[in-house]
């Protein structure tokens, strides 16, 4: 926006300043047409041609002194704001105007003073005083002919006044004209007529000596001279004298002579003697030749032009030097603006190109620099756009291939977190290694499976990471695959993770590319122990139930057929009766006690299901200790309730169970004197509530721990092994989990988690 | 700013050199001694120039350069809307130095006479002085008020070089009249 208004302002600026020397011809115009010395002495044509020369040189040498400043001050400013190329130009500028500048110089200040000296030279002392000597011997020859001319015009009049008879003063006037080397010598009548003459015969047209108004001159009494052109040239010298004469004295000869001329008794005697009067006029005439005529006169017009010159000596001078200024500064600029020129030419594509570059630089491969030349610059410029398309076409194919591997990238993201949502969510543990045994992927399942940490193990070796016992399998496994060549392989395992001890069954697969190179292996793990514990516990509680039916059934016949007999035969047996009474009552104690086994049996096979109802836990433990701490008051019972533990659904009954359960082990592990200590915790984030019942007792051996929730598993000898496997199956049904630890410093915890959601 | 600067220390100096070519020029030439005779249609004036010769011209004259006057008289009846012109004369008066012989050859355009002269002062009188000039001859004026218009100039100096066509070259001298006027009232 900035950028448009700078323009318009420009370009503003620049009308203005074209209307300006517009006026400013005009004005010259005017006022060279007003100059007097051009109005008349040339055509108006020619004048208006001149003008327009001059002008046209004027507007130039002004355009150029405005441009060249302009771009003088133009570069000042951008150097002073460290515009780009500005240091080239100023470099550029500086040389030419010094390569124009000092030569220039030299030659106007050479050319200043030749001017000077040889105008000088023209006008020195010697040549003028040559001229002007020259000239007045000219003027002087002029002077001294006509003196003479008038001498001689005198002295004739004076002897033909002496002389009577026209044939006597014909012969005086040949005879003078010869002596005095004249042309002419005439004497004319008051009225101006020629009376006598004699004439030059080489000279055919002397005639009229001097004109009208010079005679009259002459019959006033003076004397006259006159110088007439010839017409080959030349030129005749007239002098004129009054001839006079006198009334009273008397000549015959004269008087006769000119009777008829001069109308009156003109003497011929001295003039002195009587009243005089002017008779006539005699005229003499001294020719002149052409050739001397024609130096002479070249002599004056050497002198006319050297004082000409001389008068024009000064303005001459300036309008030389003046001329000579103009064309060093018309150089010198033209020069400059050559400089401009050319720097820019080198500048402005230079600066495109930095331009260019930046411009590409950030992106933008559309730039195109449009300048055109056929030099180095212009193959520059050329191989610039040439390289921008170039860049363009690739960028264009980049980005197409980046968009196809933008699109394959966001796919296989896509299938992979897909791959990673299903192996995350799969209940089954998944490792997988590369050809190397890296340990490339393990799922969540399997962290949880197998108590990893992913990041620790992804990117290691197996062998480095597993246990020896493990290694040892491991390598059992792929050797198995080895040696059958099979590309899968299965195996069921027991896996003990501290003092937890969980069924898997491995599924070790090969990973083959579509080419089937080998890639690695995939271990899959599916937990068993839980379902292996079902399984268990259904298997036992098929066998509880088989037992109890088949041997709950004959257990009363038994025990009514030993009362029976001995009821019938107690009396009859005299002397064997003690005997007997114990042989039948061992029998009857012993079925009562089969009895109850069976019934225990019995009770674990059809245990009920669960019926869970809002119950306050805390309140079950505590009436579940009660009886404990009654019959046990040797033991001290400790019972850490959490008041936060919100009522939840729970069985009460079974629950009851389990807590009399576990203390029955507990009482039977402290055996007398020792301490049981049951602890509630609520966690409200989980909504888990953890229960630990903690004796000081004799402990569980560690090999005896995964055994200890299975059915028919004791280590007392009473035990009927049924009592930890009716806790883990109620705990099951409440969707918890029983574990035992050992206590520290001794004995055991049996620590229970319990879902508040269920 | 200093862009603006430029451009009017441009013109200035241009101005400086186009402007003194106007000739300086001392004491006003002026025409005096005007003398209108009107006898029935005829009309015939005398006049002369002032101050028209300056030393420089002398000195030019005596240095051999023609020197030329030049006159203008206008004679017009003044009307409401558009002037009627009447007659129109132009005519010179030339001068020539002939230094060979000494003499200033004189040519008076209106009367036709060449003349030689021996002395400048009476070449100058005879320059700047028009004597009897008929203006009209045999016409009836008719009644109103009419205009008579008088101008004289110095004919351009003609330069060796043809100079007087450069631009720079300053004239050396010059000279130029007001046009004078006289009004005339012609009674029935």
């Amino acid at each position: 926006m900035s950028k448009d208004r700078a323009e318009r302002r420009k370009r503003k600026r620049e009308l203005i300043l074209i209307i300006g020397l517009a006026l400013l011809v005009i004005g010259v115009t005017y006022q060279m047409l007003h100059l007097p010395q051009l109005s008349t002495q040339v055509p108006v044509g020619s004048n208006i041609l001149l003008f327009g020369i001059i002008n046209i040189n004027l507007i130039l040498l002004v355009l150029l002194i405005f441009l060249v400043v302009r771009n003088l001050v133009k570069l000042l400013f951008e150097r002073r704001r460290r515009v780009l190329g500005t240091r080239l130009r100023t470099k550029l500028v500086v040389a030419f105007i010094s390569l124009s500048l000092i030569p220039t110089m030299l030659l106007f200040l050479t050319a200043v003073i030749f001017i000077t000296r040889s105008v000088e030279n023209w006008f020195n002392v010697q040549v003028e005083r040559s001229l002007q000597g020259s000239l007045e011997v000219a003027q002087t020859y002029y002077r001294d002919v006509a003196k003479n001319t008038i001498h001689y015009s005198n002295e004739v009049s004076r002897l033909v006044s002496r002389v009577t008879g026209e044939q006597k003063v014909q012969a005086l006037l040949e005879r003078k004209r010869k002596e005095y080397n004249l042309a002419w010598i005439g004497i004319l009548s008051r009225q101006g007529k020629v009376v006598v003459e004699a004439a030059d015969a080489s000279l055919a047209y002397v005639v009229g000596g001097l004109p009208q108004d010079s005679v009259q001159e002459i019959l006033k009494g003076k004397e006259v001279s006159k110088i007439t052109p010839y017409l080959d040239g030349g030129e005749i010298i007239w002098g004129g004298s009054p001839l006079y004469t006198s009334k009273r004295a008397t000549n015959d000869y004269v008087s006769g002579f000119f009777s008829g001329d001069l109308g009156g008794n003109i003497g011929a005697t001295s003039p002195s003697k009587e009243e005089k009067i002017v008779g006539g006029v005699v005229v003499v005439g001294y020719y002149v030749p052409q050739s001397l005529v024609a130096k002479m006169e070249d002599i004056s017009q050497a002198f006319v032009d050297y004082r000409h010159s001389k008068i024009l000596k000064k303005p001459l001078t300036t309008n030389y030097l003046i001329i000579l200024l103009l064309i060093t500064l018309v150089i010198i600029f033209s020069a400059t603006w050559f400089g401009f020129r050319l720097a820019k030419e080198l500048t402005v594509p230079i600066m495109e190109l930095a331009e260019g570059t930046r411009r590409v630089a950030s992106g933008d491969l559309d730039f195109h620099i449009g300048i055109e030349s056929k030099d180095e610059i212009g193959t520059l410029v050329s191989a610039f756009n040439t390289m921008t398309h170039d860049l363009k076409t690739s960028k264009g194919q980049v980005e197409e291939g980046t968009k196809a591997l933008q699109r394959s990238n966001i796919e296989l993201e896509r299938r992979r977190r897909y791959m990673e949502t299903v192996l995350a969510n799969v209940a089954a543990g998944v490792i997988s290694f590369d050809k190397q045994g890296i340990v490339t992927t393990v799922n969540k399942s399997a962290e949880r499976m197998l108590d990893l940490n992913a990041e620790d193990i992804v990117g290691e070796n197996y062998r480095k990471i597993m246990q020896p016992g493990y290694r040892k399998v491991a390598r059992e496994l792929i050797k198995e695959i080895n040696t059958t060549r099979s590309e899968s392989i299965q195996k069921q395992m027991e896996i003990t993770l501290e003092d937890k001890v969980f069924t898997v069954l491995a599924s070790v697969n090969i990973l083959r590319d579509e080419r089937g190179a080998y890639l690695g292996m995939v271990v899959v793990f599916d937990d068993l122990t839980h379902l292996i514990k079902m399984q268990r516990l259904s298997a036992w509680r098929e066998v509880a139930r088989r037992i109890a039916h088949e041997i709950k059934n004959p257990l009363t016949p038994i025990q009514l057929s030993a009362q029976r007999i001995y009821k019938k035969y107690r009396s009859k047996i005299g002397r064997d009766a003690g005997v007997f009474e114990e042989c039948t009552n061992t029998i009857i104690h012993q079925v009562t006690e089969l009895k109850n086994l069976v019934n225990e049996f019995s009770n674990f096979a059809r245990m009920p299901a669960v019926t869970p109802t809002p119950n306050d836990l805390n309140e079950i433990i505590n009436s579940s200790l009660v009886l404990f701490k009654e019959a046990h008051r040797d033991i001290r019972f400790h019972f850490l309730p959490d008041p936060d533990l919100p009522i939840f659904k729970v069985d009460r009954d079974q629950m009851k169970r389990v807590f009399i359960n576990i203390l029955d082990n507990a009482v039977a592990a402290v055996d007398g004197d020792g301490v049981i200590e049951i602890e509630v915790k609520y966690d409200p984030s989980l909504k888990m509530v953890t229960l630990e019942v903690r004796d000081n007792g004799c402990g569980i051996p560690d090999e005896d721990k995964p055994k200890l929730f299975e059915p028919y598993f004791s280590t007392k000898k009473a035990g009927t092994g049924l009592g930890l496997a009716i806790v883990n199956a109620i705990i099951s049904d409440h969707n918890g989990y029983v574990r035992v630890r050992d206590n520290q410093p001794k004995g055991t915890k049996f620590i229970i988690d319990l879902p508040l959601g269920t | 700013m200093i862009a603006k600067r430029l451009v009017v220390g441009i013109v200035v100096l241009l101005c400086a050199v186009v402007f003194p070519l106007c000739p300086a020029q001392g004491e006003e030439a002026a025409i005096e001694g005007f003398r209108l005779e009107r006898v029935g249609g005829d009309v015939s004036i005398s006049f002369s120039i002032t101050h028209c010769f300056s030393q420089k011209m002398e000195e030019a004259i005596t240095a051999g350069f023609p020197t030329t006057f030049n006159f203008f008289v206008k004679f017009y009846k003044r009307r409401l809307i558009k002037d009627k012109k009447i007659a129109a004369r132009r005519f010179r008066h030339t001068i020539v130095y002939d230094n060979l012989k000494d003499t200033f050859l004189i040519w008076l355009e209106e009367t036709g006479r060449e003349f030689e002269v021996q002395d400048l002062e009476e070449a100058k009188r005879y320059m700047q002085r028009v004597k009897e000039l008929s203006v009209t001859k045999g016409e009836k004026l008719e009644k109103g008020t009419y205009e008579l218009a008088i101008k004289a100039e110095l004919d351009p100096v003609k330069l060796p070089l043809r100079l007087e066509s450069i631009l720079f070259f300053v004239s050396l001298w010059d000279f130029e009249t007001d046009w004078y006027y006289h009004i005339e009232r012609v009674e029935p």
